[in-house]
């Protein structure tokens, strides 16, 4: 009898662990990201769903860009210790979730004409307002995007967006220059390929 | 004497199940109320190929569709009554394949098109509920009971946001295509007229198996349909309507089983 009471009283503290961890459950561990690089490619849109291609030339109708940012994990959640036993996670009764959480934020994405576009858009013109993500959506003019990087793994994933061109280069060659501003005032450019346009 | 006894007790035995009879008519003639449930199919006859306007006539769709009748007769004298007749309905296009791909087929040179399956968007639903005088003409343990009933239908839910996404081939044009069914422009209730015959045998004294036969008539149904395009490169959206006049007739076969109460 005694015995089994100094059994209870050991256990008691395993027993306060696993309540605690079932009754405090976290909303998931969270993890920071933040844009490392950029990455752009030329899309052709001549068929049902764009493509990326490497082609020097593409049909003028079907021109587009991937805007591809590269994350990288930044910061991660402290993990919440059980106050009696370490143990007693063995027991919990908590989902392990997590959530992606970005330090950055997609401040503005501008997209200039590298080579003459047309006789309003000469060489270095602003030309995002040409631009629809997805084909459907404009660009802002005004290159205000305002999107929290959010990765949804544990792992950083990147972020793509498919720019549509929608408007008919005047000329049969063009390129494109896109500079992306995070919150933090850091600048990611890069320029495409020059695609002839048929 | 043997032969006696056994002609007396044939005759007694005729004469009790004639007065059984007897009795079981009276029962049937005299129970006042019949509620009946049945379930059927509808038989377009006329005019409700609820896509015409999209189609222009050029699929043949029939809208044959499936219903249950609820049913309450209340006879005030041996044959004259009065009756009560609930009847949902739901419309289903047997050719929504065909249907979708005439759709599809009107953009398919310029663009690559994105359907939903068009099944779910093109179903008709119908409410009608009718009241009306009704007959009982009663021979054994048949009855038949013509009717002639008057009442209202309530229209539901006729292609409804189906919408047809369209790519523009060896371009960055696209375009949503929706096809609707503008309900507050549409008839949502309508006059319905309907000669029926309901046909019952009795099983017991109080249970009887069915089968009824419904004609129903709208005389003027308005539809008004919306097809709105919405071009994502030019950033517009162009609403067209069209308003189609019809007609709807029905006939609605149908069996199930009647209890007679007193």
């Amino acid at each position: 009898m005694k015995l089994t009471r100094i059994l209870c009283w050991l256990l008691l503290p395993m027993i306060a662990g696993t309540i605690e961890a079932c009754c405090h459950c976290p909303e998931g561990l969270k993890y920071q990201f933040a844009i490392d690089k950029i990455k752009l490619e030329v899309l052709d849109n001549g068929g049902q769903v764009p493509v990326i291609t490497g082609a020097d030339s593409i049909c003028k109708k079907c021109y587009g860009l991937r805007v591809e940012l590269e994350t990288i994990k930044v910061g991660q959640q402290k993990v919440h210790k059980p106050l009696f036993l370490e143990s007693a996670y063995a027991n919990r009764c908590c989902t392990s979730g997590f959530t992606g959480d970005s330090r950055d934020t997609i401040q503005t994405v501008q997209v200039f004409t590298a080579i003459d576009f047309d006789s309003t858009h000469k060489a270095g013109s602003d030309v995002t307002s040409y631009f629809f993500i997805d084909g459907t959506k404009p660009l802002p003019a005004n290159g205000v995007f305002n999107q929290p990087i959010y990765t949804f793994t544990e792992e950083p994933m990147p972020i793509d967006y498919n720019f549509i061109l929608m408007h008919e280069s005047e000329y049969s060659q063009c390129q494109f220059r896109v500079v992306v501003t995070v919150a933090s005032g850091k600048q990611f450019e890069k320029t495409s390929v020059v695609t002839h346009l048929i | 004497m043997k032969a006696y006894f056994f002609i007396l007790a044939a005759l007694l035995f005729c004469l009790a199940n004639i007065q059984a009879q007897q009795k079981k008519k009276l029962y049937a003639e005299r129970s006042k109320f019949m509620m009946s449930l049945e379930g059927g199919g509808l038989i377009p006859v006329h005019g409700f190929s609820i896509q015409d306007p999209f189609f222009k006539n050029s699929v043949n769709i029939s809208d044959a569709g499936g219903f249950v009748i609820g049913r309450i007769a209340y006879f005030f004298s041996k044959k004259w009554g009065a009756e009560f007749e609930f009847l949902p309905w739901i419309a289903k296009s047997s050719d929504a394949g065909k249907a979708q791909q005439y759709l599809i087929n009107q953009f398919t040179s310029k663009y690559y098109v994105t359907a939903p399956w068009p099944q779910n968007n093109i179903d008709a639903g119908v409410v009608s509920f009718m009241i009306g005088p009704t007959y009982k003409i009663t021979t054994g343990r048949f009855m038949i009971m013509p009717k002639l009933l008057f009442g209202i239908n309530s229209y539901d839910g006729m292609m409804n946001n189906y919408t047809l996404h369209l790519k523009e081939k060896q371009g960055n044009e696209i375009i949503d295509m929706t096809y609707n069914w503008n309900q507050d422009a549409s008839t949502e209730i309508g006059w319905v007229f309907s000669p029926a015959c309901t046909f019952s045998y009795r099983v017991t004294k109080i249970l009887a198996v069915n089968m009824s036969v419904n004609y129903l008539y709208s005389p003027s149904v308005r539809l008004v349909y919306t097809t709105t395009e919405q071009n994502y490169k030019s950033q517009r959206q162009t609403t067209q309507e069209y308003i189609f006049e019809t007609t709807f007739q029905s006939v609605a076969v149908g069996a199930g089983f009647s209890l007679l109460l007193k």
